[in-house]
């Protein structure tokens, strides 16, 4: 099965009911932007307020405004500040101030299959980001073990062909705050992801304007993030040279019909359809061809799991051989109902979610109200690309008592999420099924909590 | 159990931060080649559709020529204001010395944020910040550090085998 690989005409193709992303919304009858001034933020969402001069009854207030989230994490810290205060951004969990590391909070993901730029997952790895961007002064050089090196501007790389797909963003350490016995690092929830349609050139393409010398084992890529302190490394990372040419691996202009978001790598972002997030280097602004493989600090020390099929090891052992994380592999989880929620008994619920199938497609998504003891099949939504979310939903009817939820993600290769989560040291590439441990009581289904 | 610091800090930088400024400086005058498609505002749902791929580049400029750049260009140079997080840790015995070693990568909520971990854990975290981050601990400082990291959380008495 190719990657559906389709050019803007898919755009004119019914949609699913996603509304557009905030990030890309244009701000309505805004004037041109005073030079320093008016902020492009995200309008309120129009359903907000579109209803008031409606008939009836004065529609309820709307609720107050969380401030804070919580993260479903056995041991804590659990909480986490809501904020707004990061440009371009809605409201996102805070995890770092500096270097800038947002989580996408969980209910977004209930609301469609695409994560909207303005809520879409920020991290960077040191705190020295570009704040300000020339998109005409921006260059790309290609270089190394090349035939000619080059300096592309960004018209250059859009006049090369268009092409566009839907995939999952996910930062390799995601859920790292559900590894037990916990570990260090960045303690996100689950929300270090998101699902975007990428558009922008092939990367084979703008490797071909350069000319690919024999003997190009890697391709490495860079972008304008600075290290921290001198004698640090910059952020790179390598693919392989077949992977780097395959045709599905992009350089993006554009998530979601609209330009990055700067903390989203404004104006170019590695897409590396199936792979973890920290291979789609923000801010891409250098590749350079290599003749032997990659031994930066980032390729060989950073983001590394056990070299098993899982990345697993047992918590303790040492000696084990590592190596780069590269694909993603199959994960679910529930979207609509949150750990500690209460449903009424005796109703039949729905339960949906999204699904992903790592490296290729979901296959199917299975369905457990009874902790894992039997299954259902859920029901799939449409399939809008095999690297793309899945979203899917399954009925029950919950009897009263603790009950607790799962879903387990099967992909078109046949790797199940185990019941199990992996472990390493380094809180990467989990993969064990999730749960949600909700009560159901007399009491009836209770407000949001 | 929040970590209140975190919330009143940003609070207080909201103003600087929100203050997104895309100026309206046109970077360069659309060039007369192809390559000034301007990206749909949203959606694609105003992108010319050519039905052939291999006809998808060269789209030809929209019509409009007055229009008005809406939302986020690829044309305009971008700028933003980032918070620049809090500037002290948690006030606890060594928290001075953290706020010297620690402050000039990265903000103190990245620590709060931290679970319980071992001493093994936290010592191996602080000899990555020495060796691949550069931190420049001095040895003196270590212990130090490492009673302050603990103190936050107690000690994690892991099931490790």
């Amino acid at each position: 099965m190719g990657v559906s690989w389709t050019a803007w005409a898919a755009d004119q193709l019914p949609q699913p009911s996603v509304p557009p992303a905030k990030g890309g919304a244009p701000v309505p009858d805004a004037a041109p932007a005073p030079p320093g001034g008016a902020t492009p933020e995200p309008t309120p969402a129009p359903d907000a307020a579109g209803d008031a001069a409606a008939a009836e009854p004065p529609p309820p207030p709307p609720p107050p405004e969380a401030t804070s989230a919580t993260l479903p994490m056995e041991g804590g810290p659990k909480d986490r500040p809501l904020t707004k205060d990061f440009p371009q951004k809605g409201a996102m969990v805070l995890q770092s101030v500096r270097p800038p590391i947002l989580e996408t909070p969980f209910e977004v993901f209930d609301k469609g299959y695409v994560t909207p730029n303005d809520r879409f997952y920020v991290a960077w790895h040191s705190g020295a980001i570009p704040t300000t961007v020339d998109p005409s002064a921006f260059r790309l050089s290609v270089h190394g073990n090349v035939r000619r090196p080059v300096s592309l501007s960004l018209a250059e790389i859009r006049s090369l062909p268009k092409v566009e797909v839907t995939a999952i963003d996910q930062a390799p350490g995601n859920s790292r705050g559900m590894f037990q016995p916990r570990v260090p690092g960045v303690q996100w929830g689950n929300g270090g992801m998101g699902n975007a349609k990428w558009t922008g050139v092939r990367l084979k393409d703008i490797l071909d304007k350069a000319g690919i010398m024999p003997g190009t084992v890697q391709v490495r890529f860079k972008g304008a993030e600075k290290s921290s302190n001198p004698g640090v490394p910059p952020y790179m990372k390598s693919l392989d040279l077949a992977h780097a040419t395959n045709g599905e691996v992009i350089v993006a202009f554009a998530m979601n019909g609209a330009p990055l978001p700067v903390l989203n790598g404004f104006p170019l972002k590695l897409v590396v359809p199936g792979w973890y997030g920290c291979y789609w280097v923000q801010m891409l602004n250098d590749i350079e061809l290599l003749s032997a493989p990659d031994t930066n600090y980032w390729m060989v020390s950073a983001d590394v799991v056990p070299a098993t099929a899982r990345g697993d090891v047992q918590p303790g052992d040492t000696g084990y051989a590592t190596r780069p994380v590269g694909r993603m592999v199959p994960r679910s989880f529930i979207t609509n109902v949150k750990v500690g929620e209460q449903l009424a008994p005796g109703q039949p619920a729905l339960v949906r979610g999204i699904a992903m199938g790592g490296d290729t497609g979901v296959a199917r998504v299975e369905f457990s109200s009874d902790g894992g003891k039997s299954w259902t099949t859920a029901r799939l939504d449409k399939d809008t690309g095999k690297y793309s979310f899945r979203r899917w939903q399954a009925q029950f009817t919950p009897k009263a008592g603790s009950v607790t939820l799962m879903s387990r993600c099967t992909n078109t290769n046949g790797v199940s999420q185990s019941r199990d989560a992996n472990w390493n040291p380094a809180g990467i590439m989990r993969d064990g099924i999730e749960a949600v441990q909700i009560t159901v009581g007399d009491d009836g289904p209770a407000a949001e909590q | 159990m929040v970590r209140p610091l975190n919330s009143k800090a940003i609070g207080l930088l909201a103003a600087a931060a929100v203050a997104l400024a895309v100026t309206a400086s046109h970077a360069a005058e659309p060039k007369k080649d192809k390559e000034a498609v301007p990206l749909p505002d949203v959606g694609g749902a105003t992108v010319a559709a050519p039905a052939d791929p291999a006809a998808a580049k060269p789209v030809t400029p929209k019509k409009k020529r007055g229009a008005k750049a809406r939302g986020p260009s690829l044309d305009r140079t971008v700028t933003v204001a980032l918070p620049p997080g809090d500037d002290v840790y948690p006030d606890k015995p060594g928290a001075v010395v953290v706020d010297r070693n620690c402050l000039s990568c990265h903000s103190p909520e990245i620590v709060a944020n931290q679970p319980s971990l071992t001493r093994a854990q936290w010592t191996a975290v602080i000899g990555k910040m020495r060796d691949a981050y550069k931190a420049p601990i001095a040895d003196d400082d270590v212990q130090t550090i490492l009673d302050y990291l603990v103190s936050l959380r107690g000690e994690a008495r892991t099931k490790w085998r």
